[in-house]
């Protein structure tokens, strides 16, 4: 590249090559790679503003339809790629029409895949004496500064653009039951509340009388009770136990992938799954194994499974981390390989290759406008995607980092001014590496290799999430009577169930097995369907939303409370819904970004599905488990709950329709008759037939 | 206060500042640059602009109230365009979703009963209470219609009052009249269905709707009679005002601010002379004061009608169609009637009828019907009270589920329904009443129309005559105790004063609750009250019915 001759040189050269200068490097520090990069996620998850944050995510997280997706993003949704492979659609840049004639002369994306060696410059005489225009065209070096200023641009004018999809916002929140939280405990139907607990308690003391009266003890038979604490207690409690310490495979997995042993795109993520799939196969194995009464096997099931996607969160964000991670090294040394090299003396002897009108290099502003909009057409779609995030092979990129690379790696001669250019460029796409593997971690030593210990993972592991971060926002300190309180609330609400589930829900069950025992035909038994399932609407419709609230609202809030865990967005406000997706994404809200996270947006990412076809896969795999469940269950494999889930698809396809779009009142009856009929139609189903 | 949109007032948050007050504050905080420094009522000049937001919120307040007070001579119920809690187009959307489950719920218990029904009986559902309903039905719509006709007697005596020169007179004789003839009307329509010997199911419907009737015929008397005195003072005011015109003042005025006193200068009484104090423009006549008050007080709060015009067939009918206890002149009303919503609201009417019915034939009579058998074999005293235990305790449930449907089918169908027809805005049947944390708030709470009779009627007017505070409060649960005792008494024809002791020991259990370490709990407070609730009702039938 041209030196300039004369005594002020920088003060007539062109705007845009300002950035050639050293001193110029850390401006574009942060991603000339991605325009769009650097956001203010780091400020997010530290403010402590709950509701509004809280209000914010429902408004960004859930939006996915509407976003463009960019095809290439490699690994799902680590929050960078969520930033940049979903972006509304069409966003504007500045000064669009501005120079449309310009953009015809330069061809740029053409030039972008051949390789130059040597970048023509002229220098343009100016009228006073000792001054000349720097003019450079080489397709590549504008390219690279149309991003930086791009990017710039971006930074200053698209703040809201950039906000409009944040993977997976922790913030501080509370459940909508939680005594603590301000606006729950105000509302105006907490009296309903009340009442709906006294009916509970009321509940149990009737059936308590009554049972006491009957059988002279206030649990009645008692069979279920028996049931569960006959049997194995010990073995079950023992399996919890190494359930729970298996889990460090996974790490130790982790490790090997640090450590280099272990390649994790080209197979450190197929040994995870093989490791995935023996430890379900054992679970389910061991349960049939042990003749476990299925109270026994439902909660070591569940639990396995929560481990189950724990691991897979923990292993594949950290396997993608591992990728960046020896991409920065890679370039790391490419930098160092960079200043090691003599740079040529540069002669400004290349011929010029297209003469442009002087006019166009008249003022500043002009220029940046025109810089920024000559390749607008083709920036959109050329975006860097998360391909270049991971990847070290740099002969196959085509990223301007790869192009720097290999030009370094091919010894071509290099100038000086090229040199600080590369150096500069290199730098940011290594700091912007550095902030991915920091992720949400506050300081650079929780960033990715740090966090690969013992500590962190068995931490991670009690956390109520099921998605792995490396920090996410904790509380100052544990509140012991809290956690007191929602124990009490956790062994009461048992109680309850226990009581209503004996007295109330055991009857029509031990009904239909006397049913198949005595040998009744099929038809006889179907006529009694119907009364079955009536018999259990009710107690099923309390069991399950008991088993919700002691879920979602006790243990996880004691979870939480217990390791700090300060964002208690455990359930959406899911008794509103109008849809079945809209439940299925509220009700149980860690599953849901689990999946959201490592099921749908992997699948687009990975094997480049729809967006529709992402969405059935996630019903599916959901719908898969949940039939896993019952199958252990009930010890057969019927499909009803399977194909039940399955038709939530069709309906939810009709409540978005025209028809259905604003009964909004009609749409959430039919969905809590779904609710209400649902599980006792299913349960007699298994039962009966 | 939220409001969506179009200045519909939602129902109040749980703990809310004076609506009025807020409003002022408001406007004193949005537009303080507008007002010169002027001379408040008080006569205290108006805060600065840069004062703080507690000067001005006390200034608002001091100003607000007075004007408030300043308004009107009888105690006023300030309507205003309100929506109710469960409208659609309330805010609180929050739990909407339980409120469906509730309906759902309440549509399964219906439907599995049908399906019980099918299977044992064949039909579809047996209602054994159903002649209980038609029995008496053209009877009761007939002697309902009369009912209502007759409380157009108060119509001519109102007329007969503001014409009349002698003893006839609000003040003197018109007053005992409108008492006698009101008394003669509760006793013939109480006895009726007595002599009748109507079911309970009619027996309770009509007696409810005699006390309504009763409550409105009084306000209307009442309050104009009132507003027939006011008019002759009036008229006497643009004769020759000699020395027999009485001059006190029409408006008491609150004694807030520390004024030296001075004495009355011509005769006129102690309030006379705070109200030159506290006039905007000081230099107004004390005569020409008194005009504007009682000219005040003859018109209505939204100032489209007078007095003496609104004693009318259809003003008349129009309030006795109007969901509400508490005459005035003028109600505010919405632009136009929602036939949908009213075909809704009755829709719902008969829904929760039918539901009522069907919790009462599948839960509560086989209870008591099986329990009164039991109890006629009991052999001790100790058997017999466990069984009535166990009665009491089978009924919790059914009860409640009963008492919420009442509560929705009275105050949020009937009187939306009536709202509706009449076009009625202000929609504030209830309030939160199910966040109550002691019995004195439920019963502000829970029944708003009679709530503001009783504060207008019988509160107030105990006031009037110099009855402290706690004794006003005492008269006032008194004789609400006794209304419902005589509507117990009324269905089970059983005058046994349960329902009379329990609601009159409400009376010590506030005062408990309302000691200062009682009172911040609230939570247990609220729980206390919904025990209490449920409890009581499923005892007091089992009393009634069994005992």
């Amino acid at each position: 590249m041209a030196t300039t001759a004369g005594a002020e040189p920088e003060e007539e050269i062109p705007n845009p090559f300002e950035r050639l200068q050293p001193n110029g490097a850390d401006k574009g520090n942060g991603a000339v790679l991605h325009p769009n990069g650097t956001g203010s996620e780091a400020t997010d998850f530290v403010s402590g503003g709950a509701q509004e944050s809280a209000t914010d995510d429902g408004d960004t997280s859930e939006d996915y339809d509407d976003m463009q997706l960019d095809p290439q993003t490699m690994v799902a949704n680590s929050r960078k790629s969520m930033d940049e492979a979903y972006r509304p659609a069409g966003r504007p840049y500045s000064s669009q029409g501005e120079s449309k004639k310009r953009r015809e002369s330069e061809p740029v994306s053409d030039f972008m895949l051949q390789k130059r060696n040597s970048i023509q410059i002229r220098l343009e005489k100016t009228d006073r004496k000792g001054r000349y225009v720097l003019l450079a065209d080489d397709p590549e070096i504008k390219e690279i500064l149309r991003k930086g200023i791009e990017r710039q641009e971006d930074e200053a004018g698209s703040k809201k653009s950039r906000r409009r999809f944040r993977d997976l916002v922790f913030t501080r929140q509370f459940t909508t039951f939680d005594r603590q939280n301000q606006s729950a405990s105000q509302s105006a139907f907490f009296g309903f509340f009340t009442l709906f607990w006294i009916a509970m308690v009321l509940l149990f003391v009737q059936v308590a009388m009554h049972n006491y009266r009957d059988y002279g003890s206030i649990l009645g038979t008692n069979q279920i009770a028996k049931m569960m604490f006959s049997h194995d207690l010990l073995v079950l409690g023992l399996t919890d136990g190494v359930m729970c310490a298996t889990c460090a495979v996974t790490m130790f997995l982790q490790i090997l992938v640090r450590r280099g042993w272990l390649h994790w795109e080209k197979g450190g993520w197929v040994v995870q799954n093989i490791w995935q799939s023996a430890y379900l196969g054992a679970i389910v194995g061991w349960t049939y194994f042990r003749e476990w009464p299925w109270t026994h096997t439902i909660f070591v099931v569940l639990h396995g499974l929560v481990f189950l996607m724990k691991q897979h969160s923990y292993a594949f964000y950290n396997g993608y981390l591992s990728g960046v991670y020896r991409r920065r090294a890679a370039l790391e040394r490419k930098l160092k390989q960079l200043e090691q090299t003599e740079p040529i003396a540069s002669p400004p002897s290349s011929p010029v290759a297209t003469r442009q009108s002087p006019t166009d290099y008249t003022t500043s502003a002009d220029r940046r406008g025109s810089w920024a909009n000559g390749t607008n057409g083709t920036a959109a779609k050329q975006r860097p995607s998360m391909a270049h995030r991971t990847g070290t092979n740099f002969s196959k990129e085509t990223s301007n980092v790869a192009t720097i690379a290999k030009a370094i790696e091919n010894g071509s001669p290099i100038d000086a001014d090229e040199m600080s250019t590369f150096s500069s460029i290199i730098q940011a796409e290594i700091t912007d590496l550095s902030r991915e593997l920091q992720g949400k971690a506050t300081s650079p030593s929780n960033s990715y290799p740090h966090n690969l210990t013992l500590f962190n993972f068995f931490d991670y592991i009690c956390m109520p999430t099921l998605v792995y971060e490396l920090e996410y926002p904790r509380q100052e300190f544990i509140n012991w009577w809290y956690v007191a309180e929602k124990m009490t609330a956790t062994f009461g609400v048992l109680c309850v169930m226990m009581v209503i589930s004996q007295a109330f829900i055991y009857p029509p069950v031990a009904k239909t097995v006397a049913m198949k025992q005595a040998g009744m035909p099929i038809d006889a038994r179907w006529r009694e369907f119907p009364f079955i399932v009536s018999d259990m609407l009710f107690p099923l419709l309390i069991e399950q939303l008991l088993t919700w609230y002691l879920i979602w609202e006790c243990i996880l809030n004691v979870l939480a409370e217990l390791t700090r865990f300060a964002d208690r967005g455990f359930y959406g406000d899911w008794w509103n819904s109008v849809t079945w997706d809209q439940y299925a994404r509220d009700w149980n809200r860690p599953v849901h970004n689990f999946l959201l996270r490592h099921v749908y947006h992997s699948s687009i990412s990975t094997f480049h599905l729809s967006r529709n076809a992402a969405t059935f896969v996630t019903f599916l795999l959901s719908a898969l488990v949940h039939e896993m469940c019952m199958a252990v269950m009930f010890k057969k494999v019927r499909g009803y709950l399977f194909w039940m889930q399955l038709g939530q698809m069709p309906l939810v396809m009709f409540s978005r329709s025209k028809l259905m779009r604003d009964r909004r009142v009609l749409g959430n009856v039919i969905f809590w008759v779904g609710l209400f009929v649902g599980p006792s139609f299913l349960t007699a189903l298994y039962l009966v037939i | 206060m939220a409001s969506n949109g179009n200045d519909i007032q939602q129902p109040r948050p749980r703990k809310a500042v004076n609506p009025q007050v807020e409003r002022a504050y408001k406007q004193e905080l949005n537009a303080p640059s507008l007002t010169i420094p002027e001379r408040t009522p008080a006569g205290t000049p108006a805060p600065p602009d840069d004062a703080p937001p507690s000067v001005i919120a006390t200034s608002a307040a001091r100003r607000e109230l007075r004007k408030k007070t300043k308004g009107r001579m009888f105690p006023t119920v300030e309507y205003q365009h309100r929506v109710s809690y469960f409208d659609p187009r309330s805010d609180y959307s929050n739990f909407r979703g339980f409120f469906v489950l509730f309906w759902i719920g309440l549509g399964i218990m219906a439907t599995t009963s049908i399906l019980r029904n099918l299977k044992e009986a064949g039909t579809i559902l047996s209602f054994r209470q159903w002649p209980l309903f038609i029995e008496n039905i053209w009877e009761l719509a007939i002697s309902d219609l009369l009912m209502a006709a007759s409380t157009g007697v108060d119509l001519p005596l109102n007329k007969l009052y503001k014409n009349s020169k002698g003893w006839l007179r609000w003040e003197k004789g018109g007053m005992f009249v409108q008492c006698f003839v009101q008394a003669i009307w509760l006793y013939v329509w109480i006895a009726w269905p007595f002599a009748r010997d109507w079911t309970w199911t009619a027996q309770v419907f009509f007696t409810l709707h005699t006390l309504a009737l009763f409550m409105k015929m009084h306000s209307y008397g009442f309050y104009c009679g009132h507003l027939a005195t006011t008019l002759q003072r009036l008229k006497q005011l643009d004769l020759p005002i000699n020395p027999k015109t009485p001059t006190t003042a029409a408006v008491r005025y609150p004694r807030t601010f520390p004024f030296p006193e001075t004495t009355p200068t011509d005769g006129t009484a102690d309030e006379h002379h705070r109200e030159d104090n506290s006039d905007d423009d000081e230099n107004i006549s004390p005569i020409i004061q008194l005009r504007n008050d009682l000219a005040k007080e003859l018109t209505s709060p939204l100032g489209n009608t007078t007095y003496p015009h609104n004693l009318t067939v259809s003003n008349f009918l129009d309030y006795l169609l109007c969901p509400t206890l508490c005459y005035e002149l003028e109600y505010p009303r919405n632009p136009s009637r929602n036939y949908l919503e009213l075909f809704y609201k009755t829709l719902a009417v008969f829904g929760c009828i039918f539901l009522m019915t069907i919790t009462s034939e599948e839960f509560i009579i086989p209870v008591l019907d099986e329990s009164h058998l039991r109890l006629q074999t009991a052999p001790t005293l100790i058997d017999a009270a466990l069984i009535f235990a166990e009665t009491v305790s089978s009924l919790l449930f059914p009860f409640m589920v009963t008492f919420l449907l009442v509560f929705l089918v009275i105050f949020e169908y009937v009187l939306g329904a009536f709202a509706e027809i009449t076009r009625f805005a202000d929609r504030q049947f209830y309030s939160d009443w199910w966040n109550s944390l002691d019995w004195l708030e439920f019963s502000r709470e829970w029944n708003i129309p009679v709530h503001n009779f009783f504060r207008r009627h019988v509160y107030s007017a105990s006031r009037g005559v110099k009855l402290s505070r706690p004794v006003a409060t005492g008269i006032t649960f008194f004789i609400s105790a006794v209304a419902h005792e005589l509507v117990m008494g009324c269905i089970t024809r059983k005058f046994r004063g349960y329902g009379f002791i329990l609601m009159m020991l409400q009376m010590p259990f506030v005062m408990v609750q309302r000691l200062p370490w009682v009172r911040r709990r609230t939570l247990l407070n609220n729980v206390l009250f919904w025990i209490c609730m449920i409890m009581g009702l499923s005892l007091l039938c089992a009393l009634y019915v069994l005992v």
